[in-house]
């Protein structure tokens, strides 16, 4: 049986990786929410979360700058962003076909470069790691203080821009837009709103959140290794449909998400072994089961997945 | 009427062609910018070797015949506006069952006669888990791009269980992560020829399904509006749970021809390139129509094929077949574009 002492290992290993997962959840779903919101699917999330956190890793270890790696990684989803925006909103082909040949494109693309490039020896190239900065004393609070407030400042940003996202979408004409571009582009068209423009800059946000969240996965290790992404830009698209489009429900799905992708590695810490399949099984299933309990009460955009063409 | 057809045609070809030679070109290219290979060097190679050669022939077969199968019941799909995604989980658990069935037969017996019940496992475990975003759509209203595409890693990671070091189908003698082989005596007989008489077969049977059945007469009206359906009278429902069992069945049958013809066991490597999410582009491709599904299979399969030398002549990693499939489809969706640019040229319009 568990003692005691394990049990509370235990909790603390999966606040402390759950947080982490929780993180690249979140920026990557904060961004698909806006896009969605805006009436676009973007499937691509899990390759352009591959080219970011590749590129990031790469000028990292070039340059030996952590931050201009994060840049690098935004940028190198905001052009991933483009090639999804111009395949579905401009060319208007289906969005799931679009996502999914951008997906492969990233997917394909970053790793077989890594394979030539940094992957030429069995030695793993480390690049330098963003430097976590603990929280004058919420830190010491016993048990919960290292795993809560010891986090990078990326992490932080991540989690502070959730209510100014919400306030965007919610309390501003900005937000106004783009719900009225995925509710109705024919009247938000009328208006005089350009709806493949908000569409391009939704896409474009969503695209440069997840290239940021892929920098978070690869430079929070200062590594990149073959299949680091592991079907989480997937689930984050899951998570932007979970939490009802709506940013801050967004936090709360990527800290359910985020603690039950915890758990196996955490069990793993405190030495019990479970096959480790179903744990990673276990996000994917707890998505299809949450979808079964919302779905019928979900207020999805009328116009998701709806490419607009004027007359 | 007739020249017009010829002409839809002869655009159609122009466009595949050249979206064949910029899919070719730009992964000849990055060989090239990254491992200084020269790239007409590498494309003769792969016009001479990989596509025209009999043995370059037959391994297209080999990707033609799931591709075919998956586009077949993917095609079902989108024509009733079924966005199932999840063809790759089917492709799997059809794997999955025919091996588990496999392994469990040879407690009692070698025959060969086994191997038509092993085909029919696979059916069955690709429509049983292309049910389920059915039901999931139909009962909870959970939309089937979420969990298709959810249930595709669940099956993924099933499999990697079952042929895991602890996995209950590791075979102990091999360094790899794979089961027990298939007895000889399970092989599909006469593979080529079977696999591609078993394809051109489910095309049949679904033209008939298409053409001469109330199925196919609803999925018509469904593909044209879903309004007309409701007032034709027409159980959506009811549609949607047959062709989620179809198209997964269909799914599933493939994994078991892959099973049975080609890789003989089950390995974590089964579909290593993705054979559901290429089936999605090939049911695309041809615009849904199930005697077109064997041409763009081929093309697909043919394009794989070239991808796959491609890797291998360079040394590159597997990865690189996944560059290149997208740079596939995007090089064909682009050229899409042109094709009413190319019709005006031919003064068709």
């Amino acid at each position: 049986m568990i003692s005691s002492y394990t049990l509370l290992d235990f909790i603390i290993a999966v606040i402390g990786v759950g947080i982490s997962y929780t993180t690249i959840y979140l920026a990557a779903s904060l961004g698909e929410i806006f896009s969605e919101k805006g009436g676009v699917m973007n499937l691509a999330l899990e390759g352009i979360m591959a080219m970011g956190a590749f590129v990031a890793y790469g000028i990292a270890f070039n340059t030996g700058n952590v931050y201009l790696g994060v840049v690098a990684g935004i940028v190198t989803g905001m052009m991933m962003g483009l090639l999804f925006g111009f395949l579905a909103i401009t060319i208007r082909i289906n969005q799931v076909l679009a996502g999914l040949s951008v997906w492969l494109v990233g997917y394909g693309i970053s790793y077989f470069i890594y394979e030539l490039t940094y992957n030429r020896s069995l030695i793993l190239l480390h690049s330098p790691t963003l430097p976590t900065v603990p929280i004058p004393y919420l830190v010491s609070i016993p048990y919960i203080g290292q795993a809560l407030f010891n986090h990078t400042i990326i992490d932080y940003i991540v989690y502070l821009i959730v209510p100014l996202l919400w306030y965007i979408m919610f309390k501003t004409k900005w937000g106004l837009k783009i719900i009225a571009v995925g509710e109705n582009p024919r009247a938000a068209d009328s208006v005089g709103i350009g709806v493949n423009k908000v569409r391009y800059l939704v896409v474009l946000f969503g695209s440069a959140m997840a290239g940021l969240a892929g920098a978070i996965i690869s430079l929070e290790v200062g590594l990149f290794i073959i299949g680091i992404t592991g079907g989480r830009g997937f689930i984050a698209v899951g998570i932007a449909v979970f939490s009802g489009f709506n940013p801050l429900y967004g936090l709360l799905a990527s800290l359910l998400f985020g603690v039950v992708s915890a758990v196996g590695p955490s069990l793993a810490i405190i030495g019990i072994r479970i096959p480790y399949e179903f744990l990673d099984m276990l996000p994917f299933i707890l998505l299809i089961v949450a979808a079964m309990i919302i779905a019928r009460r979900l207020l999805t955009p009328s116009a998701l997945s709806m490419p607009y063409q004027r007359e | 009427m007739q020249t017009e057809r010829l002409y839809n045609i002869v655009s159609n070809l122009i466009v595949y062609i050249l979206a064949f030679a910029l899919a070719i070109g730009l992964g000849a290219l990055i060989i090239w910018g990254f491992l200084g290979i020269n790239p007409f060097y590498s494309l003769s190679l792969i016009m001479t070797t990989a596509l025209l050669s009999y043995n370059g022939l037959l391994s297209t077969v080999l990707y033609l015949v799931p591709l075919t199968l998956i586009g077949l019941g993917l095609a079902i799909c989108y024509k009733a506006r079924f966005w199932n995604i999840g063809a790759d989980g089917q492709m799997i658990f059809g794997a999955i069952f025919t091996m588990g069935m496999a392994l469990f037969m040879t407690r009692y017996t070698y025959s060969s006669l086994v191997v038509p019940l092993l085909l029919v496992m696979g059916i069955i475990g690709g429509a049983a888990y292309g049910l389920i975003p059915a039901i999931l759509k139909v009962k909870f209203k959970v939309s089937e791009v979420l969990s298709s595409l959810m249930l595709n890693f669940v099956a993924i990671y099933l499999m990697t269980w079952l042929v895991d070091v602890t996995g209950p189908w590791k075979d102990p003698s091999s360094a790899e992560l794979q089961s027990y082989p298939l007895p000889h005596t399970y092989f599909l007989p006469y593979e080529y020829i079977s696999l591609l008489a078993i394809t051109v077969v489910a095309i049949i049977i679904i033209s008939y399904l298409y053409h001469r059945t109330s199925f196919g007469y609803k999925l018509k009206v469904m593909s044209s509006s879903f309004q007309a359906a409701d007032y034709a009278g027409i159980n959506k429902e009811r549609q949607f749970i047959m062709i989620g069992a179809i198209s997964g069945g269909l799914a599933g049958l493939a994994g078991a021809l892959q099973i049975l013809a080609i890789d003989h066991l089950l390995a974590s490597t089964f579909d290593g390139i993705f054979f559901g999410y290429l089936g999605i582009f090939v049911a695309w491709l041809a615009a849904t129509n199930p005697v077109y599904i064997i041409f763009a299979g081929l093309l697909m399969g043919t394009l794989i094929n070239g991808g796959y030398f491609m890797q291998a002549i360079s040394g590159v990693s597997v990865e690189f077949v996944y560059y290149f499939e997208g740079v596939v489809f995007i090089s064909i969706i682009v050229f899409q574009l042109i094709k009413p640019k190319l019709r005006r040229l031919l003064k068709i319009d």
